[in-house]
């Protein structure tokens, strides 16, 4: 017990000094979570500014500041209280003989450094579209994806207004596949995180994008947009277009839905005016017992 | 008692022992605030949890095992209360009185009222007393099932009276747990929402004098001798419809339709109008 209260309290204060050191600099700016963050944030928003798809939408729209505060949480204060439940969750697993290379299915180590990185990047953006489909379609699992869903106008920031308990559900997921495939993340994983949170600024920015053919592989504002519908048509529920950075595997598994290009669609779910509007609200929303109302 | 209390008269009998103050709402809502001495009856405990509809009455056994946390008889003087004007108690109200309660009010213009006169308030959990240990007989009180309404349905004695909104009406606005939008055949709309007094930004300050409530119904087409079952989406709204009708205005004759629209969505199209 002593040493899994030991390594919690060691990982999180790591995790802690991890934050300090790229706050001041110390890691390098192409691996620097929080200034790529910031700075990616800055070019998407600037996008949004000079070729706004909604002409009248507002430069700090509504709830701007909630999904500013929502970016740092859940990139930054969440990842502090949590790495030291991961890191005894690893170590529980190593004391029963568990680690990363016990699903080792498909060695990457022996490729191409660029072509690792596609298939980890492939593979986990997978696994992510259907722990994004299990999160419509699981009833306590939607009440915390209720949160990205709240969105009523839409802008790049809503990305990443989310409840973290979705991370207990990605996370495990996706750690899954970097075991499948060699129990380790490519080198420059960093990568394809920057890509893909400037894939998903984008696909919440108010800009009309589509990439034109490669709307087929690449997710999309204009593709997005229609997963955030408030209503959809009954043969669309529980949700459409739920892919994350590639729009290709909604095509393969006709999820996708796009019948035409809209701006003005409104977002939501049924009686989303009803969702808790501040951050403490909408983070407990999710563990009480749900009334459904007349 | 009266079937409606004003908030000053609640005010002075609150002290009387004997007097249960039940608040309809959810327990979160409930422990936020609530009228002092309240305790907690949120209509939601009160369905059939094993219904495959959402909503339904709950049975003698599931009703009695809420109940008796409660402690509550049948002869208990009991005032109702939410902060919607009075819907989700009228729910309560209704579900008692096919539960044989006798004595039931319901406070008009509710907890807004309340806060709206500057009475004070109380918060935390529910605290109330030791529990019942009693059971209680389904006694059929103003209810209608789907057997009856497709009975009525082309009765020219029966008017069906749909209380929800324009839009679920004309089926544009589905709620959850409908299989599809619409109305049952032939029915009328009088939305519930207009048995109140609203302020300028829609809540409910209370319900309107009796005189203009019977002119409202009356100028529908619906008389006092006319036989009506009432329906909505839950049959919440429609409990308070009910409550009006009966309890207000002296009808005799009306039915709420438990199943309401969440049933009669399942049902053939011939059976639904929409637009």
């Amino acid at each position: 017990m002593n040493q899994y209260l030991e390594t919690l309290s060691n990982t999180t204060v790591g995790t802690v000094r991890w934050v300090g050191q790229l706050i001041t600099f110390e890691v390098p700016w192409y691996q620097n979570y929080f200034y790529g963050l910031i700075l990616i944030s800055l070019v998407v928003w600037i996008l949004e500014l000079s070729f706004p798809w909604r002409k009248n939408q507002k430069a700090f729209r509504k709830d701007f500041w909630l999904d500013f505060f929502y970016m740092f949480f859940n990139f930054f204060i969440f990842s502090v209280v949590i790495s030291g439940f991961y890191a005894v969750f690893e170590s529980a697993m190593s004391g029963l003989g568990i680690g990363m290379e016990s699903l080792l299915l498909i060695n990457l180590s022996g490729l191409p450094q660029g072509i690792q990185l596609l298939i980890f990047f492939f593979l986990s953006d997978f696994v992510q579209w259907v722990t994004h489909v299990m999160l419509h379609r699981v009833p306590a699992f939607w009440r915390f994806h209720q949160v990205h869903h709240s969105v009523i106008e839409m802008g790049f920031a809503a990305h990443l207004r989310y409840h973290w308990m979705e991370n207990i559900l990605y996370k495990p997921l996706k750690t899954l596949v970097v075991m499948i495939i060699g129990g380790f993340e490519p080198e420059q994983a960093y990568i394809v995180h920057f890509v893909a949170i400037s894939i998903g600024h984008l696909n919440h920015a108010n800009i009309r994008l589509t990439y034109g053919p490669l709307k087929y592989i690449v997710n999309n504002p204009v593709m997005h947009l229609w997963h955030h519908a408030k209503a959809l048509p009954k043969g669309q529920m529980p949700g459409v277009n739920f892919g994350i950075s590639l729009s290709l595997w909604d095509y393969i598994f006709r999820t996708n839905y796009i019948p035409e290009e809209k701006p003005d669609l409104e977002l939501g779910f049924d009686e989303v005016e009803r969702f808790p509007k501040s951050f403490w609200s909408q983070l407990i929303y999710g563990f009480r017992k749900e009334r459904i109302g007349f | 008692m009266e079937p409606l209390i004003a908030v000053e008269q609640l005010d002075l009998l609150k002290e009387r022992k004997d007097l249960i103050i039940l608040d309809a709402r959810g327990e979160q809502a409930f422990t936020k605030e609530h009228i002092p001495g309240a305790a907690n009856l949120d209509w939601e405990d009160l369905i059939d949890a094993n219904h495959e509809i959402y909503g339904m009455i709950a049975d003698p056994e599931q009703f009695a095992s809420v109940i008796n946390t409660r402690n509550l008889k049948r002869t208990d003087p009991i005032v109702l209360y939410d902060d919607q004007g009075g819907v989700e108690a009228a729910r309560v109200w209704w579900v008692l009185k096919n539960y044989g309660f006798e004595e039931i009010s319901i406070l008009d213009g509710g907890l807004t009222k309340w806060k709206r006169s500057g009475l004070k308030l109380e918060s935390g959990p529910d605290v109330s007393p030791s529990s019942g240990d009693r059971q209680f007989g389904f006694k059929a009180f103003r209810i209608a099932n789907k057997e009856m309404v497709l009975d009525k349905l082309d009765d020219p004695d029966f008017t069906i009276l749909d209380v929800r909104s324009e839009e679920e009406y004309t089926g544009k606005k589905i709620k959850s747990g409908a299989a599809k939008g619409g109305r049952v055949r032939g029915a009328v709309l009088i939305d519930y929402i207009r048995n109140f007094d609203l302020d300028e930004n829609m809540n409910v300050i209370g319900f309107k004098d009796p005189s203009v409530l019977r002119h409202l119904y009356e100028k529908s087409g619906i008389k006092s001798d006319q036989k009506l079952i009432v329906y909505c989406h839950t049959a919440v709204r429609s409990s308070l419809t009910t409550f009006v009708l009966t309890e207000l205005l002296g009808y005799q004759e009306v039915y709420n339709y438990d199943g309401s629209w969440r049933e009669w969505s399942h049902m053939d199209s011939a059976l639904i109008e929409t637009h």
